[in-house]
C-alpha cells in the first residue's frame, strides 16, 4: 500500500511527462480495442448473414459438388435421397440447385450461376416467394441488387437465358426480372440468377434433382445419414474466419507499431527517471527503503502508466466506442465485394473478454517494460546512489 | 565516557579499489560514542569523515574490523536488516538536503513514517509536531523548490527527527548555508539533542560548526589523530 501511495505521488509530481505517456498508451489501448472489435464484429456479422441467407445451420452436398472445383459444377446435381423427404416436407430443409447458364442483357454474354430455389421455402431468409408470378410466358427470375446494377437491368426487363440441359442439349428462353432483392450477402448476389426450382428442374430435364440441401438454422433435431456429405456451419464458415483472421493479422501490425511506440515512451521515461533520480534513490535507501522495495516502487510507477491509460481510455474512449457500436461503420459500396460477406453497416463487437483481455495484456507488457531498466537497481549501493553514481 | 555506548568501532578499516590498487579510506579506527552525545568528526577533505559516517549509518560495510551501532554488527547485517536499522533508529541529514522534489514539505517529513507503517492520524500528528518544532508549519504544503536553503535544511532535520531516532548522522549540514542560517540550524540540533537526548554525529571541516560540538574526533588520512571532549 505504501509503495502504491509513493508511486502515485511520484507520478503526480512528474506532471506533464506522466500525462503524455498515459495519453499515448491510452491511444494504443483504444486502437487495439477498436480494431479487434471491428474484426470481431465483421466476423460475427458475416457468419450471421451467411447463416441467415445461405448456409442455414449446415448443408448436405450431393456427392459430386465441390465449390472449390468449377469443373465439377456441370455434374453437381443428383436425385434428392428419399431419406430427406420428411425434413423437406416439415420445412426444416430446402433443396437448392446450382446450374451453369448464360444471359444476354443488351445482347452481351454474361455467364451466371442459376440458383434453383423453392419459392415456398422458409429456411433461407430470401424473398423467393416473389418468383411465383405470372410472367407473360417469360421465365420469371429474381436478381440481387448488385447483379441487377452490374448488368444494368431492372424489374420488368427481359433478356435471353441460355443453358445446357441434362442431356447436353443447349436450350434458351426469354427471362423476365420479376424482383430485385436487396441483400447484404454479396456472395449469393453477384453472378447469381434465382429461378423457381421446379422450373429449373423442368427446363434442365433434371426432375427431382438438386445440388444441396440447406438445413434450417433453428433446427436442432437429428440429421439423417446419407451418401450426400453433411457440412456443418462451422466448416462452411471456415473461409470467413480465415479471411477475418488474415485481415486481423494485418491490422495487428498497426496496433503493434502503436503499442511499441507507447512502450518505448514508457521505457525511455523509466531509463531517464532512474538516471535523474539516482540521488533520490540513495536518499530513499538512507531513509530505510530496501532495494527490493525500490525496484517495486519504480516498476509500479511504470505499471501505473498502464493503469492510468486504461482509466483515461475509458473516460474518453468509452463513449466513442459505445457510439461506434450503436451507429456502426458504413462500408463504402466499393468495398462491397471485399472477398467475404460484408454488411453495409459494420457494427463492431466489443466484448467484455476483449476489453479485459486487452487491458491485462497492455498492463503486463507495460509492467515488464518498466521492470527491464529497473533491474539494475538490485546492485545499487546506497553510497554510490547518494553521490549520484550507478553501481 | 559516562553515557552508554551507542556506537563502537574496533580496528575499523575501509578500503576502496581505485584503478589497480586499494585506497585506504579508514585505518584502524577505534571510537566509542555514547547515547546523547553531540559529537563531530572533523578533518580535511579525504580524511575519511563521510566514509566513517556511511559505515556507522549502515550505508556501507567495513572491509575489516567491526562496527556496532545499537548492538547491531554492521558488517554482519543483510541489506534488508541494514535498511530496517536505518528506518527505525537512524536519521540522516545531508549537505545538499536531499529532499524529494516532487513531494511537499509535509510529504517529505512524512516519508520515514510511511516506511515505518504508521497510521494516517499518527503520521499527521507526528509530522505536524516536527514541523511545529522547527517552525515550518506554514510551509507544509510547499515544495522544496519553493524553500530557501535554511528552510530546506530545517525540513531535512524535521525528516530526520520525526521518527525520534536514537542517532542522527549529519554530513556537512551547514556547508551550503550562510552564517546566520548555520547558527540557527546548529542551535536547533542542540535543542533536539538536549530535549530528546538524540545522539548527533556530524562530519564537518567548518571551524564555526566545531564550536558547537561537545566532542571532537579529528581524522587525518583515515586515522583518528585526536579525540577531545569539551
Amino acid at each position: 500500500m505504501v509503495i502504491l501511495k509513493l508511486a502515485y505521488r511520484n507520478l503526480k509530481g512528474a506532471g506533464i511527462r506522466t500525462w503524455l505517456n498515459v495519453f499515448v498508451l491510452s491511444l494504443a489501448f483504444l486502437s487495439i480495442i477498436y480494431l479487434k472489435g471491428m474484426y470481431n464484429g465483421m466476423q460475427d456479422q458475416s457468419i450471421r448473414i451467411s447463416e441467415d441467407t445461405d448456409l442455414g445451420s449446415g448443408q448436405y452436398w450431393c456427392e459430386v459438388y465441390d465449390p472449390y472445383d468449377p469443373l465439377s459444377l456441370p455434374d453437381a446435381h443428383s436425385i434428392i435421397p428419399e431419406v430427406f423427404d420428411p425434413l423437406i416436407n416439415a420445412g426444416v430443409m430446402t433443396p437448392v440447385m446450382l446450374y451453369q447458364g448464360a444471359i444476354y442483357p443488351d445482347n452481351r454474354l454474361k455467364n451466371v450461376m442459376l440458383r434453383g430455389v423453392d419459392p415456398s421455402q422458409g429456411v433461407m431468409n430470401l424473398p423467393t416467394a416473389e418468383l411465383v408470378v405470372e410472367s407473360n410466358g417469360f421465365l420469371p427470375i429474381m436478381l440481387g441488387h448488385r447483379m441487377a446494377k452490374s448488368i444494368n437491368v431492372t424489374v420488368g426487363d427481359v433478356f435471353t437465358l441460355q443453358w445446357r440441359d441434362g442431356n447436353g442439349t443447349y436450350d434458351a428462353r426469354d427471362a423476365q426480372v420479376v424482383y430485385v432483392m436487396s441483400t447484404q450477402n454479396a456472395t449469393i448476389d453477384i453472378g447469381s440468377v434465382y429461378v423457381n426450382l421446379a422450373l429449373l428442374q423442368d427446363i434442365t430435364r433434371l426432375e427431382n434433382e438438386a445440388t444441396m440441401l440447406v438445413v434450417d438454422k433453428y433446427y436442432s433435431g437429428e440429421l439423417p445419414e446419407s451418401t450426400w456429405k453433411y457440412q456443418s456451419l462451422f466448416a462452411l464458415t471456415k473461409s470467413i474466419r480465415e479471411m477475418v483472421e488474415m485481415k486481423s493479422a494485418g491490422g495487428s501490425i498497426m496496433y503493434g507499431v502503436l503499442m511499441a511506440l507507447a512502450l518505448l515512451a514508457v521505457f525511455d521515461t523509466q531509463v531517464l527517471s532512474i538516471w535523474r533520480r539516482r540521488q533520490e534513490m540513495g536518499t530513499l535507501m538512507a531513509l530505510g527503503m530496501t532495494r527490493t522495495t525500490l525496484i517495486k516502487l519504480f516498476t509500479l510507477e511504470g505499471a501505473m502508466y498502464g493503469f492510468f491509460a486504461a482509466v483515461l481510455a475509458t473516460l474518453y474512449g468509452g463513449p466513442l466506442l459505445y457510439l461506434n457500436s450503436i451507429k456502426g461503420l458504413t462500408i463504402p459500396m466499393d468495398m462491397d465485394n471485399f472477398g467475404i460477406v460484408l454488411p453495409q453497416t459494420l457494427f463492431p463487437a466489443y466484448s467484455v473478454g476483449l476489453i479485459v483481455g486487452t487491458i491485462i495484456i497492455v498492463l503486463i507488457t507495460v509492467t515488464i517494460t518498466s521492470f527491464i531498466p529497473v533491474r539494475k537497481l538490485a546492485k545499487l549501493k546506497p553510497t554510490d546512489a547518494l553521490r549520484g553514481k550507478m553501481s | 565516557m559516562t553515557a552508554a555506548k551507542l556506537i563502537h568501532t574496533h580496528d575499523l578499516v575501509k578500503t576502496y579499489p581505485v584503478a589497480d590498487r586499494e585506497f585506504i579510506a579508514l585505518k584502524n579506527v577505534n571510537i566509542d560514542i555514547g547515547k546523547g552525545e553531540f559529537a563531530g568528526l572533523v578533518g580535511p577533505s579525504g580524511s575519511g569523515k563521510t566514509t566513517l559516517l556511511n559505515v556507522i549509518g549502515s550505508l556501507d560495510i567495513p572491509t575489516s574490523g567491526s562496527v556496532s551501532v545499537l548492538d547491531h554488527n554492521i558488517g554482519a547485517l543483510s541489506h534488508k536488516q541494514a535498511a530496517k536499522l536505518r528506518n527505525h533508529h537512524i536519521g540522516f541529514i545531508f549537505q545538499t538536503y536531499n529532499l524529494l522534489p516532487v513531494y511537499t514539505v509535509f510529504e517529505n517529513v512524512e516519508f520515514p513514517l510511511l516506511l515505518l507503517g504508521k497510521g494516517t492520524e499518527e503520521r499527521k500528528k507526528m509530522v505536524m509536531d516536527a514541523l511545529d518544532w522547527l517552525g515550518l508549519t506554514e510551509k507544509a504544503e510547499m515544495r522544496p523548490a519553493q524553500l530557501s536553503g535554511g528552510e530546506s535544511q530545517r525540513v531535512a532535520i524535521a525528516r530526520a527527527m520525526v521518527k525520534k531516532p536514537a542517532l542522527i548522522l549529519a554530513d556537512e549540514p551547514t556547508a551550503n548555508l550562510d552564517a546566520k542560517n548555520s547558527h540557527h540550524i546548529l542551535k536547533t540540533m542542540e535543542k533536539l539533542n538536549a530535549e530528546l537526548e538524540t545522539t548527533f554525529l556530524f562530519a564537518t571541516h567548518d571551524e564555526k560548526v566545531m564550536q558547537y560540538m561537545k566532542r571532537i574526533i579529528s581524522l587525518e588520512d583515515g586515522e583518528v589523530v585526536k579525540d577531545e571532549t569539551k
